[in-house]
C-alpha cells in the first residue's frame, strides 16, 4: 500500500488530483481538512464524492479523513494520530493553497506560506521515520511576478516585482521548498498558468481565476478597458493539470516542472466568444498608454484593478524543458484552447447560475 | 400643508425607486431571489455575498447613480438598510 496525505482535497485542484489518485486501488489517502462554516472535515469529503460518484463505498477502505489545519505546527493533528502518520506516510501533495487575488498579506501568508511550512515540517519527520518518498507541491507561473522574457522552471528569484500578494505567497513558498531540498527533502514543484474548468464538462467548484473579471464583465460595468488586445492567454483546464501531476510525480525528483499549454486565446478573442454566448456587451479594449484612468473611480476601480497587470503583462514565456522531457513518451497532450471549449466553460458557468446567459 | 404632503408622497416613492433597484442588482450579482432580500437582513451572513459580489454591487449601484461611494463608509455598511441609507444620503447631495 502506498500510503499518501493530501492537503486541500476539498479544494478545486485537489480534489481532481485525489480522484485521479484513487484510481490506484494501491493508494491510500489521507485528506487533511478542516472544518469549515460548521462543516465537518469528513463532510466535506463525503459530499464532494456523492456530488461526482454519487456515493463513497467504492472508495471507503481507500480514504481515511484527518482532521487538522495546515496553518498549525504539525497540521494541527493530533499527537497519537501524527505518531501514527510519520511512520505510515510514503507521499505527500501539498494542494491547499488561498488563491484570491485581493487578499490582504498576513491572511493569505498564514496559509500559502506558513501553511507550506508546516507541511514542509510535517514531511521532514515523515523522512524521519524512513518510508517517506516525496512532496508534490503545487505552485504557480505566478511566483515569476512581472518578469519578461524566458522564465526557467529553476528560476526562482529573477528580481520580479509581483503583481499581488497571491504571486508574492506563492514566491515565498517557494523559497521554503528551495531550503527544505537542501535538507535533504525530494520535492517536485508544479507551476501551472490558469487552471480552468475540466474540458469535458467546464465543471469548476470555486469560480477564481479568469472567472472573476469575466463575471466582472458580464455586469456591463465597463465600457472601455486598458488591455493589450493580443496578449495570449494561458489556459489549462484542471483534468488536464491533474492528469499531469499525478503523471509526472512518481517520476518527479527534486525538480520544477511548468505546466503551460502551447495553444493560447488573445483576450480580445476570449471575450468575443464570452459577450456572444453570455450576451452582455463587449468592452472596447484600450491600449493602456490611451486609457483615461480617470475614468476609472471608486468601487469600479477597485474591481478592475486587480486585473489590469494580466492584460497587459510584459511578453514572457514559461519554459517548459522539465515538464517536455518527463512526459517524453506518455499519452499526453495538452488541449488546444479552441471556441468548443470556451463554450465548455462558459456553459457550466451558465448551468450553476455563476454567470446567467441572457436569454434573446 | 398639500404641497409638502405631495412632496413627501414624491419622496417616499422616490426612496422606494432606490429600493426595489439595489435589490434588483443585489438579487443579480448574489445570485438571490429579490424576495429574499429584507431591510435588515445582513448582506454578508444572510445572502452569502463575498468580498467580489460586495465589491460588484457597490460599483453597480455607482454607476446606476452616478455617484462614488466612500470606501470607509461602505466598510461599515451590515445590513440591507445600510445600504439603502448610504445610497440616499449620495443621491440627496446631487
Amino acid at each position: 500500500m502506498n500510503n499518501i496525505l493530501i492537503t486541500g482535497a476539498t479544494g478545486f485542484l485537489g480534489w481532481n488530483v485525489a480522484k485521479r489518485l484513487l484510481l490506484n486501488k494501491n493508494n491510500k489517502l489521507y485528506t487533511l481538512s478542516r472544518t469549515k462554516n460548521n462543516e465537518k472535515a469528513d463532510h466535506r469529503i463525503k459530499s464532494l464524492f456523492i456530488s461526482d460518484y454519487g456515493d463513497l463505498n467504492n472508495f471507503k477502505t481507500q480514504i481515511e479523513v484527518i482532521e487538522g489545519d495546515i496553518t498549525l505546527p504539525l497540521l494541527g493533528i493530533k499527537k497519537s494520530a501524527a505518531n501514527d502518520l510519520y511512520k505510515k506516510i510514503n507521499d505527500i501533495y501539498h494542494c491547499a493553497a488561498l488563491c484570491d487575488f485581493g487578499a490582504p498579506l498576513e491572511p493569505i501568508r498564514n496559509i500559502n506560506v506558513i501553511g507550506t511550512k508546516n507541511v514542509l515540517d510535517f514531511a521532514i519527520r515523515c523522512k524521519g521515520h524512513g518510508q517517506f518518498n516525496k512532496l508534490s507541491h503545487i505552485s504557480t507561473v505566478g511566483v515569476a511576478g512581472d518578469s519578461a522574457g524566458r522564465f526557467y522552471e529553476g528560476s526562482l528569484d529573477v528580481g520580479q516585482k509581483f503583481n499581488n500578494t497571491y504571486e508574492q505567497t506563492k514566491y515565498e513558498a517557494e523559497e521554503l521548498v528551495q531550503h527544505y531540498r537542501q535538507k535533504g527533502l525530494s520535492i517536485s514543484v508544479f507551476r501551472p498558468t490558469i487552471v480552468s474548468g475540466d474540458s469535458r464538462t467546464g465543471k469548476v467548484t470555486n469560480f477564481q481565476m479568469f472567472y472573476q473579471p469575466l463575471h466582472i464583465f458580464s455586469l456591463e460595468l465597463f465600457s472601455e478597458i486598458p488591455a493589450n488586445k493580443v496578449m495570449k492567454y494561458n489556459l489549462v483546464p484542471v483534468d488536464y493539470v491533474a492528469d499531469a501531476i499525478c503523471l509526472i510525480s512518481p517520476k518527479g525528483n527534486n525538480r520544477n516542472y511548468h505546466l503551460v499549454n502551447p495553444s493560447t486565446v488573445t483576450l480580445e478573442y476570449f471575450l468575443d466568444v464570452a459577450c456572444k454566448y453570455f450576451c452582455f456587451k463587449k468592452p472596447h479594449i484600450i491600449d493602456r498608454r490611451k486609457f483615461d484612468y480617470s475614468t476609472l473611480t471608486g468601487f469600479r476601480k477597485k474591481l478592475l484593478d486587480p486585473y489590469i497587470p494580466y492584460f497587459n503583462h510584459k511578453y514572457i514565456v514559461y519554459d517548459d524543458a522539465n515538464f517536455r522531457s518527463v512526459i517524453a513518451g506518455q499519452k499526453f497532450m495538452w488541449p488546444k484552447i479552441d471556441k468548443k471549449l470556451l463554450l465548455t466553460l462558459f456553459k457550466y458557468c451558465d448551468k450553476v447560475g455563476f454567470i446567467k446567459r441572457k436569454r434573446r | 400643508m398639500k404641497k409638502q404632503a405631495v412632496s413627501r408622497k414624491k419622496k417616499t416613492s422616490h426612496n422606494a425607486d432606490i429600493e426595489l433597484n439595489i435589490n434588483k442588482i443585489i438579487a443579480k450579482i448574489a445570485r438571490v431571489k429579490e424576495s429574499d432580500i429584507k431591510d435588515d437582513i445582513k448582506i454578508r451572513d444572510h445572502l452569502g455575498i463575498d468580498s467580489l459580489n460586495a465589491t460588484e454591487i457597490l460599483a453597480a449601484i455607482e454607476v446606476k447613480y452616478g455617484i462614488t461611494i466612500d470606501e470607509a463608509q461602505a466598510f461599515n455598511i451590515e445590513t440591507v438598510r445600510d445600504l439603502y441609507d448610504l445610497v440616499n444620503s449620495h443621491i440627496k447631495k446631487i
